[in-house]
């Protein structure tokens, strides 16, 4: 193992497989904890985790090639970004007009991701995916890309509910 | 010109003992404040905790099936904290025990709240 492992710094350097069903099995059961002990307030660690995941994701993608610092094109770096983390191979970012008036917003559609069985398993519960590591990913580029020019703008991250296996995930990235 | 919210949320800091108040959304942002002084904190994490506090509290309620809280008030050494919830958003108050009245900032609360949340 690298040094990395032994700071504590998140590496995508070496790869080490792990089942997918593993990770969202851990993923599932960190949301239904949070669910079940914070209830509505759980919404809120979203927010707190998109800075934080947002740093370690920075050094990661950077490590890979991905120059977090270059981000020029939203619609085509997100899907870029998404490929090269392993989460989905296929992922539409759109900006539609309407809402301008509550700031920028960007509508991200993730088909086939990763953590799919997450977001069905949880849809079926009737629990809000308050965790989903494709929202951080998508929030963080996005607050990245966003804060070279405005700095103290703030990115809001909504999470509609997936219920159907042929749907993408669909995350809502609002900057204001 | 200051905003009609903002004008509610400068009348509660002239209250006796009363260090800040704060509108915080349920997704973790302070959507307004008011404070006598400077108040040295990262908004972001006291949002997001402000909302885990009450939706803990909440959770509480319903395991105990006791109904939701109303005002949920949490006592530190030197200073009150009262969280309540207004819809959407929450209020939460900051006062110096020292100084403040925890009856007059309960009633303040209830009272003020709705006009805060019919403001927004």
């Amino acid at each position: 193992m690298s040094d990395g492992y032994k700071e504590g710094k998140f590496t995508l350097e070496e790869k080490v497989a792990l089942p997918s069903g593993l990770i969202n099995a851990i993923i599932a059961g960190y949301q239904i904890a949070l669910n079940r002990t914070l209830g509505s307030g759980s919404a809120a660690m979203t927010q707190l985790l998109i800075k934080d995941v947002g740093e370690f994701l920075e050094e990661m993608l950077e490590e890979i090639g991905f120059e977090v610092h270059e981000i020029k094109d939203l619609k085509e770096d997100i899907p870029k970004a998404f490929k090269m983390l392993g989460i989905s191979n296929n992922v539409e970012v759109e900006t539609p007009e309407d809402g301008a008036d509550q700031g920028d917003k960007y509508v991200i559609k993730i088909h086939d991701s990763v953590f799919k069985p997450v977001s069905m398993l949880l849809a079926k519960k009737g629990i809000a995916f308050t965790l989903s590591p494709e929202s951080f990913v998508a929030a963080a580029i996005v607050r990245k890309a966003i804060r070279k020019v405005r700095p103290n703008a703030q990115v809001r991250v909504k999470i509609h509910p997936q219920k159907n296996p042929e749907d993408p995930l669909v995350i809502e990235v609002i900057v204001r | 010109m200051s905003s009609p919210v903002q004008r509610i949320l400068s009348d509660i800091t002239r209250i006796p003992g009363v260090v800040a108040v704060f509108i915080v959304s349920k997704e973790g942002f302070v959507i307004d404040k008011a404070a006598t002084g400077t108040l040295n904190l990262d908004e972001d994490a006291f949002a997001a905790m402000v909302t885990a506090v009450l939706g803990s509290i909440e959770q509480l309620g319903g395991e105990l099936q006791i109904g939701r809280p109303e005002i949920t008030t949490l006592e530190f050494p030197g200073h009150y904290l009262l969280i309540h919830d207004i819809g959407d958003n929450i209020v939460a108050l900051l006062a110096d025990r020292s100084q403040a009245v925890l009856g007059r900032l309960r009633y303040e609360m209830k009272k003020q709240a709705p006009r805060i949340a019919n403001t927004l």
